[in-house]
């Protein structure tokens, strides 16, 4: 028994369909026809085969297979994960918990090489992480590179997304907030891997990465523009988020 | 439930065949009947202008340039997430009724071996010619015919494509959509009712296909909510037609639009009755949000709608928010993720197996 749980959403070109047997979810099947979908579903089978190999020193992980891949059309399948998720637009301080283990995992399983760079998720969200009985699995590897973005690159843009939907209409964000980001930052940065920019001037680094490499997200970013949520803080917040984070204690600034 | 039948899968060798003995050839892969018709979105004049720069520009840059608010209709990967039930083999011959611009037609085509694209508009089979060259798919023809008088293809196919197709059926004469949607435009029909007729056709399709073959039909829900909450049926432009009585839908369309009211629609019992009675042996039937041209969620009847979430958007293809919509994301919510019914889901797809 085949459902579609997803179709085509926030511009890609992929159909993600969930496989049942008798009444349990047996695997996750994605499928897609055009150049701009098939390009990302071999990004997320690359995506998984690395995944399952970087953190093969835990459990290897749920596998992906490419079931068809004829004739300009493209399926694969993934097991199914049994677990929970969390709600990404709860925010940061509801979610601090989550995000913590998240960046624990993001330190353990993705390497930092000499010239600063490691693989790159893309969508590394509260909503791309499940946590089942065995651990922790991100999901959904369609940007995949296997060295696109400078190391800290998704984690950051973790942080920032989360404190997108917490903050919502307001224009800057709580001292809770503030602290929440200092305190994984300074975490992320245990023996100087994070960048300069990416230390002092965080979200600016997070946006310029985006603005300058848009093809890692290949069409997406065109249609729909909504995709990465980070792009919607205005210059002025950037700077004032900016300067709260890397004082280390936002507190005293807001 | 295992949606999957083993087949004894049709050469297109055999298909071809029939089609240059019974049919005269045009250019191309278009083969031409003596029924041909007109059903279109655009007028005569139009479709023929589509079709001719689609040629010297490209179909994509055609339509964005010229028709742009038919470009998610034609080209959205959006259109082919019901494909995914039928778990092609990749051999299957296919047969596409009323295929027109060719939405449903070309991802078909990548998923399995062979298609048959039927439609009454020879300019759309023109258009769709030119889709399939940039397309680089040299494993489709292409059939100018009215579905209503296809007779020549008995057991030769594995499926079965009905996408929005079953409804319109009972029409007669060219049809101009933009000339005639919603306006009055007095009409006569004779002989068999709607329902007869819709009858007929499946019963063609039916005898088209081979033992165990299948037919993907795709079709709105008689009940769906958004008609109960002041939504227009979609076919006619009216109010209330679709769910009312037959006799008091031709009595209101009569008065409004100078006709009958002959887009008959079906609920999920009544299409699945329909279906049986043409002869498949076994339908499945699936609840399609918001609706089966664009379905962000497919769940199988018998499913559970415990994790649904709304899929109508708050706004339209062109980004335009409406509280209409708005409304409608709220009621689709309340009657699917709290009440549950499943009886007013919008659209429906039918697997059925012959």
């Amino acid at each position: 028994m085949i459902e579609l749980i997803r179709n085509c959403s926030h511009g890609s070109e992929i159909g993600t369909y969930l496989v049942r047997e008798g009444a349990l979810p047996g695997r996750v099947m994605k499928a897609a026809s055009t150049p701009e979908g098939i390009k990302n579903l071999r990004r997320e089978a690359a995506g998984w085969a690395w995944y399952r190999k970087a953190r093969d020193g835990q459990d290897g992980g749920p596998a992906c297979r490419i079931t068809k891949d004829k004739n300009n059309y493209l399926r694969l399948e993934i097991d199914f994960i049994d677990g929970m998720k969390a709600d990404y637009a709860a925010g940061l301080e509801k979610n601090a918990a989550v995000i913590k283990k998240m960046l624990e995992h993001y330190c353990d399983v993705f390497p930092y090489y000499a010239d600063r760079s490691s693989p790159f998720h893309g969508d590394f969200s509260v909503d791309n992480a499940i946590f089942g009985p065995d651990g922790i699995h991100i999901i959904d590897w369609e940007h995949f590179d296997p060295a696109g973005a400078p190391w800290g690159f998704d984690a950051l843009y973790l942080l920032f997304e989360t404190l997108y939907f917490g903050m919502r209409r307001r224009a800057k964000p709580s001292r809770k907030e503030a602290d929440i980001i200092s305190e994984n930052i300074n975490f992320l940065d245990a023996g100087g891997r994070l960048g300069r920019q990416a230390k002092e001037h965080p979200l600016k680094f997070v946006r310029s990465f985006i603005a300058g490499n848009p093809g890692l997200w290949s069409e997406q970013l065109t249609a729909f523009p909504g995709k990465l949520p980070v792009l919607a803080f205005t210059d002025e917040q950037t700077a004032l988020i900016d300067d709260i984070v890397s004082s280390g204690q936002g507190n005293r600034k807001i | 439930m295992d949606i999957k039948t083993e087949t004894v899968q049709k050469k297109p060798e055999d298909i071809r065949h029939e089609l240059q003995a019974g049919y005269k050839k045009a250019a191309g892969n278009i083969f031409i009947s003596d029924r041909q018709g007109y059903w279109s979105n655009l007028d005569k004049d139009e479709s023929r202008r589509l079709a001719d720069i689609s040629s010297e520009t490209g179909p994509r840059a055609a339509v964005r340039k010229h028709y742009p608010q038919f470009f998610n209709v034609i080209f959205s990967p959006k259109r082919q997430g019901g494909l995914e039930l039928l778990d092609l083999s990749g051999e299957e011959s296919c047969v596409d009724y009323g295929c027109m611009w060719g939405a449903m037609t070309i991802p078909l085509a990548k998923r399995c071996g062979y298609v048959l694209g039927v439609d009454q508009t020879l300019d759309s089979l023109r258009f769709l010619s030119t889709r399939l060259k940039e397309e680089k798919l040299d494993n489709v023809d292409l059939l100018c015919s009215n579905l209503k008088s296809l007779g020549n293809f008995r057991n030769k196919f594995d499926v079965a494509l009905v996408n929005g197709v079953l409804e319109w059926i009972p029409e007669s004469g060219d049809i101009e959509l933009k000339r005639y949607y919603g306006q009055y435009k007095p009409k006569e029909y004779s002989g068999p009712t709607p329902g007869e007729q819709q009858l007929a056709f499946l019963k063609t399709v039916h005898r088209n296909l081979n033992d165990g073959g299948r037919i993907y039909l795709a079709i709105e829900n008689r009940f769906d909510f958004k008609m109960f909450l002041g939504a227009k049926e979609p076919h006619s432009n009216l109010f209330f037609v679709s769910f009312l009585p037959r006799k008091a839908a031709d009595w209101i369309s009569k008065i409004k639009l100078g006709r009958p009211f002959t887009n008959w629609l079906y609920s999920f019992k009544g299409i699945k009755k329909v279906l049986e009675e043409s002869g498949f042996s076994r339908v499945e039937l699936y609840m399609c949000f918001p609706d089966y041209r664009y379905p962000e969620r497919i769940i199988p009847y018998g499913g559970s709608l415990k994790d649904f979430t709304p899929t109508i958007s708050p706004a339209n293809d062109m980004g335009r928010k409406s509280y209409k919509r708005f409304l409608a994301r709220i009621g689709e919510f309340a009657i699917f993720g709290i009440l549950r019914l499943k009886f007013f889901a919008p659209s429906i797809i039918a697997i059925g197996h012959k």
